[in-house]
């Protein structure tokens, strides 16, 4: 019967594939080059101004996606997609039509009419359709443009407004043609037999309610090209793994656990002995999980944040605060930044310990011979990659910026990310006096909460990722998925008391509450190892459009913080399933 | 010799999977049964036990391709198995469906839980458990709000129950078709057709596509009800869009239905279609704008349906007879003339097909397990019967099999095949002769014609006007003093029903179909609208919406 069951698959993934197009990278280029060309010559209209910079992008993807149950594949697909994306600026550099926010516009817009600068294009495309798509997006994007520069003129005319930043930076042409890939093969059958086979290990812990195992891989090349003379011809590939499960403790506690792994090529995937060890640790992590004791009591004191624990903390409430963010301007004035803003006004400041420092580091593709999935060579404007130094000795040094100036960057630094800057590959580093094995740590640990009379301390292992927690809790978790949870508020999936004697007691249902970019400050101690966290992370927009996820690599070490909370979860919980889980009946 | 082994092997394919789906349903059958048979049993003892519970599973098949200007666009194929649950509480005459103004803007809508494609009974079974404490949950939650709703309430106007019992059971097995779809057939076709659209470079949009759909349904419930039904669909759309001078866009599209592959039109007719429909939209380019107008107008066969199904259809359906919110326009009118006398309606989802037309609101049984059935809605102008779901209102206490939904949502009272019949038929060039009649009567200079309609839309609440807008897209002015039809654009027609019904005086001795699919609150479902050409002695349309968009400033590349 198993062996029916693949021959489906394959002659369903078969079915799947499709011819692809003959056009050459250079026709592709070619397209873009002569109908930007036009546009800048003669895309004009009477009384409106001319646009001063254009850009064209092409995505070109190849989408796998499978998803599998208790030994049974659930959904598996194939796709072909084919994106352009126009920008467009009219007015000149110092003022244009961006950093506007135009509420008015775009709702009820569109219809049967081009509504978007972003357009799909034949997946098949040749010359003569790719540039009838830009043509059309082209349209569009400079009448849109035209209107919000004309809004912005009005809403600057009523008001004295105290940001004279120029609207975009002046950038050197840069060529980029990265034309020498080849495209992993995949057998994708094979990875539906593999997921297939990873989500039977399910089937053997029957406490668990739910669960969820799926593969992803998305071969894009991206062909760009703008006004200014800048090209590029880019490829990025993206593989993930992601594996959940979910359960109830006896008292209604909803308990997670999770295991994810991105890289770029299939290949690059851990082997399956691997993966199947990591969910086979989940299904006995949430088993003992189910049985462990809940904290009692908010905790306050030292907490030592380990492995993907400390990479995460960082990614999701440090990180974020080192992208440049520009306020835009609306017809109510400027928006404030409400997110992400401790530290914009802070280079030259103290923003962590001083023998800490953290170092963007797009340009390393590799960690131990595992690729980082941040890495890149020209970022997203077509602005080279470059490292740099963002915390040094514990002060700020510069922010993660794209071609649009803030207060403090004026010029890009490369790192526009899906049209916002964003991080990528991080590396946090600190001074050898201070990094020290995990058994120091501990120690240490023990030693502080002595100091403090605490019973116990805390170790954290695990807290639950953003991308996890937005995309797959919600399929399989019995509780309501809360949009926009409270801030700063992180679910800790794995942490464990540890006691004076060096015993350590699994724990449940807390939550890290209050930890700020601030309290980064507070740790005393890492550790002499470096984890590697490859990770989605949120885009950090300035505006209200969602920039999605990318792909980013945080390499961090083990953390100690002198003071933290972590409080016991505090909402009321669904009642436990009323009936057996089906796996345990023999009927 | 390769090519018979090729042969060879896709025979083999075909067999296996075949044989797969068979294993497969009883599989899910038995599955579904037996989580079924255990939620009724445990949950028994406890405050709020389940009186009825059904599982429906959709099996969606689906292969797509489209073609823009002359290059494939999409190619897809996809499957899913989705499962919706429908769990109540309480007791037939009340229960946890019962509407409340807490939930009184929320589309009725519900998980769909995504089920394993070829799944042991192991894993179905734990699928189905975990949705189901799910919707027990939710269940009992919502039947607790209903119970403190209802304490703090006036009395309803229509105290039917919430829920009918239909005896006996129905038991219905079709095994899951296989259907093979050569996607590539159709790529190479529209290869070849759309050409043209690359030589009109006026078009701003030219698609073709092909589409193939089935849904193959399994449905148990707690009342004995176990039924399987293939819905296969096929069709191919054309669409153009172009842009008038003055910003108005104009686009006409194309559908051809059927529910097998070979029922679909051959090239020549694809692109026949394809040229008659760029040659249309061009005249549409230069045709005059449309002014108001009052006056006589025929609506000609398709036009006339959409109309039927905006303004009686949607006021037909049982359900929003009890909703407070519901204008409940023919509530009042049961055994009342409400049309002419020489017309009968009837929704008839018995019949795949009228005058060698497929029709797209055909099936066997509807989506809570009753078998379909013809329902006279209308009899010689005088209102009859409401299309009933299992949701019962005062005088209808059952169901008559149009408890429809997309999965996603609750099924409610959706139209199936709507067909005007009439009794006064007159040949075409007759009713246009009265239409000119008609028109010197009233002193206007021209009627109008309305030869086709993109769709249209209704507004059955009471907070809104009870108005109805009809969408047409191919509109002519009939001249009295002899002068040519005159193609005109860029007007909605307009009304309130009863009195635009009352106003109904001839029909003609053809008939066309319009197969569309109809969004309402249970979602998008497959209906039809049959009518003869009608003459209306007064209509109303109103200016159509337009861009202020100017066409594209540079020509096509």
């Amino acid at each position: 019967m198993k062996k029916l069951q693949c021959l489906f698959v394959i002659i369903f993934t078969i079915a799947c594939f499709y011819s692809t197009s003959a056009i050459s990278h250079f026709e592709i280029l070619q397209a873009l080059k002569t109908e930007l060309k036009r546009s800048m010559d003669s895309l004009y209209i009477e009384n409106l101004p001319k646009p001063y910079f254009i850009e064209y992008s092409l995505k070109v993807s190849d989408v796998y996606r499978a998803t599998s149950f208790l030994g049974s594949i659930v959904d598996s697909n194939t796709t072909k997609k084919a994106t352009i994306n126009v920008k467009l600026r009219v007015g000149d550099y110092r003022l244009d039509n961006t950093n506007y926010l135009d509420f008015s516009f775009s709702f009820f817009f569109g219809g049967l009419e081009e509504s978007s600068s972003t357009r799909s294009v034949p997946i098949d495309f040749d010359y003569y359709s790719l540039r009838r798509e830009l043509w059309l997006a082209t349209d569009f994007a400079y009448k849109s443009s035209a209107k919000t520069y004309s809004k912005k003129i009005a809403t600057l005319k009523n008001r004295i407004i105290k940001d004279t930043l120029p609207d975009f930076a002046l950038a050197k042409p840069y060529k980029f043609i990265d034309t020498g890939f080849t495209s992993p093969a995949i057998d994708f059958s094979k990875i539906c037999i593999m997921i297939k086979n990873l989500s039977d290990i399910y089937r053997d812990y029957p406490l668990i309610n739910n669960s969820f195992v799926s593969f992803e891989y998305i071969k894009d090349v991206v062909y760009y090209v703008n006004s200014e003379g800048s090209e590029y011809i880019k490829p990025n590939f993206f593989t993930g793994f992601e594996t959940a499960g979910s359960l109830q403790a006896p008292d209604g506690m909803p308990l997670n656990n999770f295991y994810s792994v991105y890289s770029t090529t299939p290949n690059n995937l851990p082997s399956y002995d691997s993966l199947q060890r990591a969910v086979k640790s989940i299904c006995k992590n949430l088993t003992e999980l189910r049985n462990s004791n809940t904290l009692e009591d908010s905790y306050s004191g030292p907490i030592l944040f380990t492995e993907q624990a400390a990479g995460e903390i960082f990614a999701q409430v440090f990180l974020p605060n080192l992208v440049a963010q520009r306020p835009l301007l609306s017809e109510q004035g400027t928006q404030q930044l409400s997110r992400y803003n401790a530290f914009q006004t802070k280079i030259g400041g103290r923003v962590l310990p001083d023998f800490m420092s953290v170092h963007s580091v797009p340009l390393k593709s590799e960690f131990n011979n595992i690729p980082l999935i941040g890495h890149f060579k020209v970022d997203d404007e077509g602005t080279p990659a470059e490292n740099l130094t963002l915390v040094e000795n514990g002060y700020l040094k510069t922010l993660l910026a794209n071609r649009t100036p803030t207060k403090r960057i004026l010029k890009s630094n490369g790192n526009d990310r899906n049209g916002s800057p964003m991080f990528s590959n991080i590396e946090i580093v600190s001074n050898s006096k201070y990094s020290k094995p995990y058994r120091e740590l501990k120690q240490k640990l023990i030693q502080l909460c002595k100091q403090r009379e605490l019973p116990y301390g805390i170790i954290v292992k695990k807290v639950m990722n953003q991308n996890i927690y937005a995309t797959v809790f919600p399929l399989i978790s019995p509780i309501e998925f809360k949009f926009s949870g409270e801030q700063n508020v992180i679910t800790v999936v794995e942490a464990y008391k540890v006691y004076p004697d060096g015993h350590e007691e699994l724990i449940r249902g807390g939550e890290l509450k209050g930890i700020t970019p601030q309290s980064f400050k507070d740790i005393i101690l890492v550790g002499n190892k470096t984890y590697l966290l490859n990770l989605l992370a949120p885009v950090i927009s300035s505006s209200f459009s969602s920039g999605g996820y990318v792909s980013a690599s945080i390499l961090a070490p083990d953390l100690l913080f002198e003071d933290a909370e972590i409080r016991p979860m505090d909402f009321d919980f669904p009642k436990p399933p009323y009936l057996e889980n089906p796996l345990i009946l023999n009927d | 010799m390769k090519k018979l082994i090729y042969i060879a092997f896709l025979i083999i394919i075909c067999l296996t999977s075949n044989f797969i789906h068979a294993q497969d349903e009883k599989i899910i059958v038995s599955s579904l049964k037996k989580e079924l048979a255990r939620f009724l049993d445990k949950l028994k003892t406890e405050q709020y036990p389940p009186y009825y519970l059904s599982y429906i599973v959709f099996d969606i098949e689906t292969a797509t391709i489209s073609n823009s200007f002359g290059r494939t666009a999409t190619k897809n194929n996809s499957r899913n198995k989705i499962l919706n649950i429908d769990l109540r509480v309480g007791n037939y005459t009340l229960d946890n469906t019962h509407k409340t103004e807490i939930d009184a803007f929320s589309f009725s809508s519900y998980q769909n839980t995504k089920l394993p494609l070829i799944g042991d009974e192991k894993a179905l079974r734990t699928s189905i458990w975990n949705a189901t404490e799910k919707a027990y949950k939710d269940a009992t939650k919502q039947y607790q709000s209903v119970l403190s709703n209802r304490a703090l309430k006036v009395k309803e106007e229509d105290t039917s129950a919430d829920f009918t019992q239909e005896i006996p059971p129905t038991i219905y097995f079709e095994p899951k078709e296989t259907y093979r779809i050569d996607l590539d057939k159709w790529e190479r076709i529209f290869r070849r057709v759309s050409t043209l659209f690359r030589q009109n470079k006026w078009l701003l949009d030219g698609k073709i596509s092909f589409s193939f759909e089935n849904q193959y349904k399994i449905f148990v419930d707690s009342e004995g009800a176990e039924i399987s039904q293939n819905q296969p669909k096929f069709r191919i759309n054309i669409f153009v869009r172009t842009k008038a001078d003055d910003g108005m866009v104009l686009y006409l599209s194309k559908n051809f239905f059927g529910f097998k592959e070979e029922e679909l039109p051959p090239e020549d007719s694809i692109k026949s279609a394809l040229v008659e429909l760029i040659d249309k939209l061009k005249k549409l380019t230069n045709a005059p704008l449309m002014e108001t107008y009052s006056g006589p107008a025929i609506l000609k066969g398709e036009a006339s349906g959409v109309f039927f199904h905006e303004i009686l259809g949607h006021r037909a359906e049982g359900h929003r007879q009890k909703d407070p919110r519901s204008a409940q326009t023919f509530k009042s009118f049961l055994n009342k003339q409400v049309l002419p006398e020489f017309i009968d309606v009837v929704f008839d989802p018995t019949i795949s097909e009228l005058n060698g037309t497929k029709l797209s609101g055909f099936y066997k049984y509807d989506d809570e397990g009753v078998k379909a059935q013809k329902v006279v809605c209308i009899e010689n102008g005088i209102f009859k019967n409401f299309i009933m779901s299992r949701s019962p209102i005062e005088n209808f206490p059952k169901s008559n099999g149009h408890g429809r939904k997309s999965y996603g949502y609750r099924a409610v009272a959706r139209q199936s095949n709507l067909i005007v019949e009439s009794s006064k038929k007159v040949p075409f060039a007759k009713l246009r002769e009265m239409l000119i009649e008609e028109c010197k009567r009233q002193g206007k200079e021209y009627g109008l014609l309305f030869e086709k309609v993109e769709g249209g839309f209704t507004f059955t609440s009471r907070t809104i006007p009870n108005a109805f807008n009809v969408l047409p897209i191919v509109v002519y002015k009939v001249y009295t003093d002899g002068r040519p039809d005159e193609l005109v654009r860029g007007v909605d027609l307009i009304g309130t029903p009863l009195t635009t019904f009352s106003n109904i005086t001839a029909t003609a001795d053809d008939m066309e179909v319009f197969n569309g699919i109809c969004g309402a609150e249970s979602g998008p479902v497959p209906v039809s609208a049959a009518s003869p050409s009608i003459l209306v002695s007064k209509i109303e349309v109103q200016k159509k919406e337009k861009s202020e968009e100017k066409p594209p400033v540079l020509p096509s590349p």
